[in-house]
């Protein structure tokens, strides 16, 4: 490389390092310049809290209370919303030609992939923090120190791979409009559809199977079981008995399919 | 040594109903440190061929050397040198100009202090020392486009690549970007500019490749290109627009070719070679007809002209695109 | 030359160009319908709505028809008309011989024709799988002015989003107002069963109040002057305001 390029370095391990962290520090740079995204991201939460714990409140007996037994579906329910916040920023910035420049830079071309779900993911970390302080208000409670911990890192886990997912289906839509429209009809349905809001054999029969295996419900069991709290199952099948090791299996296939899907579907923006 | 060589650079866009050809085989050459321009309407395939030669977009048939490396196999030396500017490779509004700059330069692999020094520097070259810890957002659009061009320049390339650096910008910004990019030519980059202005492409280019509907149709200078189409011009703004068509047909018989007329602005314009007799004459006739005039001139053709006499259509009257966002 | 012809003929293009639009836009249609037909859905199956007499699902349809309006008038049009602001496709518009009022009539038009798609599939999902039948009260005019009111005071309220605030604050608040009306709109949830400070609040936003109308045409039940009454006031409220501030680009 001559002088002109500057001081031109090696490629490698050490660029894609080092670029997924520039580019997830211009991201993470950006959320208090745009403080709108995660006030209503927080919100929305809150909504769901209040809407569901005086719907069905009094209506469905649990063991613990209901309040109880819905917060873990909360927090899973708002990461499994985080593919959405990470679809939108990429189809955002695919529109409005960051993507363009990033890519006529001579930077390692996995690193906004890369840089995205990080920051995507501290993101969704700090909006489940607010989340577990406001918990704390409606009588939210956590015994034991290290479950909450494993709790966290579960989620956190499984966020990450949301938010492969997230950029996968950014890069497949063509306008945000179209993002916000296709993560509403695909997420809605998997939340509503689990055991996030009611127990699972409250639902009826023949949709009990698929709320059982559905990652947004294996996530949800897997903290109540962490966390200690009554989960009535539907039936004792390997999702409803290992609801932890289920959510990671979850978590590796998320990964391993959307993964290498979304950065091949990045390298092909070029077609 | 050439910077950019193509030869039948193909791309077409498929919908479900419709086949786009974007490119319909393109061959460019650019001279390191001279000037070409790229002219036509929107949707001519301009913005494509920057893009393939900018690596951000495969061809479908045909090559291209950047900087005498291959578009196809070579695309990671070939963003070692370029810098690329315009509708679509963009800054982000909600980081402020210096961080934008930082940023890039940090990814154009500059080490982080030296990244610092060539965003002050850039800052100051453009007259956004001012702005430069605001974010972006809070920008005009002529400040917008010089940091835009800031960022392009951040690794200091030989090649810069320019997609319609001035559209939408106002009469004085656009005067003061051509002073911005000159000064750049005049240092020695090599620079390849598209444009949809006739105007800009006479005040930048040394040379200019005409293109419409996929492939170059003209190129040459800008006065090749107006020897092209002939001599001079009789121009008439006729007063009553009903008469429009009568002055044509006189105005005809004394030009050489057809007149042509401008509804909009009544004016009738006519190919011409017998200096100022023959606009003398125009006068008569016209004043034996009855066509009373409001303005009459002769003139050195212009490149609107060019325009004209190759496709038919002027160049600004090309329907614009109606996607909005991405264009195809 | 006589003024009004080309004006209204211009209005009638765009309207078909805005529903051409809307019905190539599949994602859309599809996510107006899927999630008020979800909630729909769930909410009846689990069969579980607090405080009412008589089945939930004759207090859910007319709920989810009201969610139906909201996400079509509020979320929908606000946030594609907000980001046409940005692409500058508005601009485009408002310098088109077409007067302003001429462009929201297309837009109003596009939004009832999508809605009317809405309400068959919502009637049918609940005649279909949870058995609801018309009331012999039940009145297809008061439906019609439920409809045309809702979707002048939402869509009123989606324009004054769009045309006052950044696209993505638009796309936040709009998705937030949206998850807001379906807690606090008397959809699912009677609204005195919300605590009192809650259910005071809520009875001033304009989703109950829809939500009321919609359930007046259906069963007869309430009297459906106040609730009409409101909603025509957050109409006339939201068009006045969005005129003023409505910004092209």
């Amino acid at each position: 490389m001559t002088a002109a390029n500057g001081q031109a370095r090696d490629g490698g391990v050490g660029q894609v390092f080092q670029d997924s962290f520039l580019t997830g520090w211009r991201n993470l740079k950006r959320i208090p310049r745009i403080p709108e995204l995660a006030i209503f991201a927080i919100l929305q939460s809150i909504m769901f809290v209040l809407l569901f714990a005086y719907v069905f409140g009094g209506a469905i007996p649990v063991e613990g209370g209901y309040q109880t037994f819905l917060m873990p579906g909360i927090f899973a329910q708002t990461i499994v919303f985080a593919a959405g916040t990470t679809a939108i920023g990429m189809t955002d910035d695919i529109q409005k030609g960051i993507i363009d420049r990033f890519r006529s830079l001579p930077m390692a071309s996995s690193a906004v992939l890369i840089g995205r779900t990080f920051s995507d993911v501290i993101y969704n970390a700090g909006i489940l923090v607010v989340l577990m302080l406001s918990g704390l208000f409606i009588g939210w409670r956590v015994d034991d120190l290290a479950a909450l911990v494993a709790g966290f890192a579960l989620l956190m886990a499984f966020a990450y791979a949301m938010t492969w997912l997230g950029v996968f289906l950014g890069m497949m839509v063509p306008t945000v409009e179209v993002a916000n429209q296709v993560i509403f009809t695909v997420l809605f349905p998997i939340t509503f559809l689990s055991n996030v809001f009611v127990p699972l054999n409250t639902l009826p029969s023949w949709l009990q199977p698929f709320a059982e295996w559905n990652p947004t419900s294996t996530l949800t069991a897997a903290l109540r079981e962490l966390w200690g709290q009554a989960n009535p199952v539907a039936s004792d099948s390997f999702a409803a008995r290992e609801p932890v090791l289920v959510t990671l299996v979850w978590v590796v296939l998320f990964v391993g399919i959307f993964g290498p899907l979304a950065l091949r579907r990045y390298r092909n923006l070029s077609r | 040594m050439r910077a950019i060589t193509a030869e039948g650079l193909v791309k077409v866009y498929r919908t479900r109903k419709t086949e786009v050809r974007a490119l319909d085989g393109v061959d460019l050459e650019v001279e390191e440190g001279t000037v070409l321009g790229l002219l036509g309407p929107n949707g001519a395939g301009k913005t494509t061929a920057v893009r393939i030669l900018a690596t951000l977009l495969k061809p479908d048939a045909g090559r291209a050397t950047v900087a005498g490396y291959d578009v196809a196999t070579q695309p990671e030396a070939i963003r070692r040198v370029i810098g690329l500017s315009g509708q679509y490779a963009a800054v982000d509004e909600n980081l402020t100009g210096r961080e934008n700059l930082w940023l890039f330069g940090r990814l154009y692999q500059l080490g982080s202090a030296e990244a610092t020094k060539r965003a002050g520097e850039l800052l100051a070259q453009f007259d956004l020392v001012d702005a430069a810890d605001r974010v972006v957002k809070t920008y005009s659009g002529g400040m917008r486009r010089r940091l835009d061009l800031g960022a392009a320049l951040i690794g200091r390339p030989r090649l810069l690549i320019l997609d319609e650096p001035t559209t939408g910008l106002d009469p004085r910004s656009r005067i003061g970007m051509w002073d911005v990019i000159r000064t750049l030519v005049r240092e020695g980059v090599t620079l390849l500019l598209t444009t949809q202005y006739l105007e800009e492409a006479d005040e930048l280019a040394d040379s200019i490749a005409v293109v419409d509907h996929g492939k170059i149709i003209a190129r040459g200078t800008a006065d090749e290109l107006k020897l092209q189409v002939g001599g001079e011009r009789m121009e008439v703004v006729v007063h009553d627009r009903a008469r429009t068509e009568d002055a044509a047909r006189i105005m005809s018989a004394i030009g050489v070719g057809q007149a042509s007329i401008d509804e909009h602005t009544r004016r009738v314009t006519v190919p011409s070679d017998g200096g100022s007799k023959r606009l003398a004459i125009v006068i008569r006739d016209l004043d034996e007809a009855g066509i009373l005039i409001d303005d009459i001139a002769l003139r050195r053709p212009t490149l609107d002209d060019v325009f004209l006499a190759l496709t038919g259509h002027v160049a600004e009257e090309a329907p614009a695109s109606t996607t909005a966002g991405r264009a195809a | 030359m006589s003024r009004p012809a080309p004006a209204l003929r211009a209005v009638g293009a765009l309207a078909g160009y805005e529903l051409r639009l809307t019905a190539r836009r599949g994602e859309n249609l599809l996510v107006t319908i899927v999630i008020p037909a979800g909630v729909l859905l769930f909410f009846g199956t689990i069969g579980v709505v607090p405080g009412i007499d008589g089945r939930p699902v004759d207090f859910l349809l007319p709920g989810t028809l009201a969610l139906a309006v909201i996400a079509s008038g509020l979320a929908s049009l606000g946030i594609v008309t907000a980001y046409e602001r940005v692409y500058g496709v508005l601009k485009r518009l408002g310098g088109a011989p077409l007067p302003a009022w001429g462009l929201v009539a297309a837009k109003l038009a596009a939004v009832l024709a999508l809605e009317l798609v809405q309400v068959a599939v919502l009637v049918a999902v609940g005649a279909g799988a949870l058995g609801w039948r018309p009331s012999p009260a039940a009145s297809l005019p008061l439906l019609v002015i439920a409809l045309v009111l809702g979707t002048a005071a939402f869509a009123g309220l989606g324009l004054l989003l769009a045309g006052t605030l950044r696209a993505e604050a638009t796309l936040a608040i709009a998705n937030g107002l949206f998850l807001a009306c379906l807690v606090l709109g008397g959809i699912v949830l009677p609204l005195d069963q919300l605590p009192a400070p809650l259910e005071a609040v809520a009875r001033l936003l304009p989703a109950g109040a829809l939500a009321d109308l919609f359930r007046a045409a259906l069963t007869g039940a309430p009297n459906p002057v106040g609730p009409a009454v409101a909603l025509a006031a957050w109409a006339v409220g939201a068009a006045a305001l969005a005129v003023r501030t409505f910004r092209w680009d």
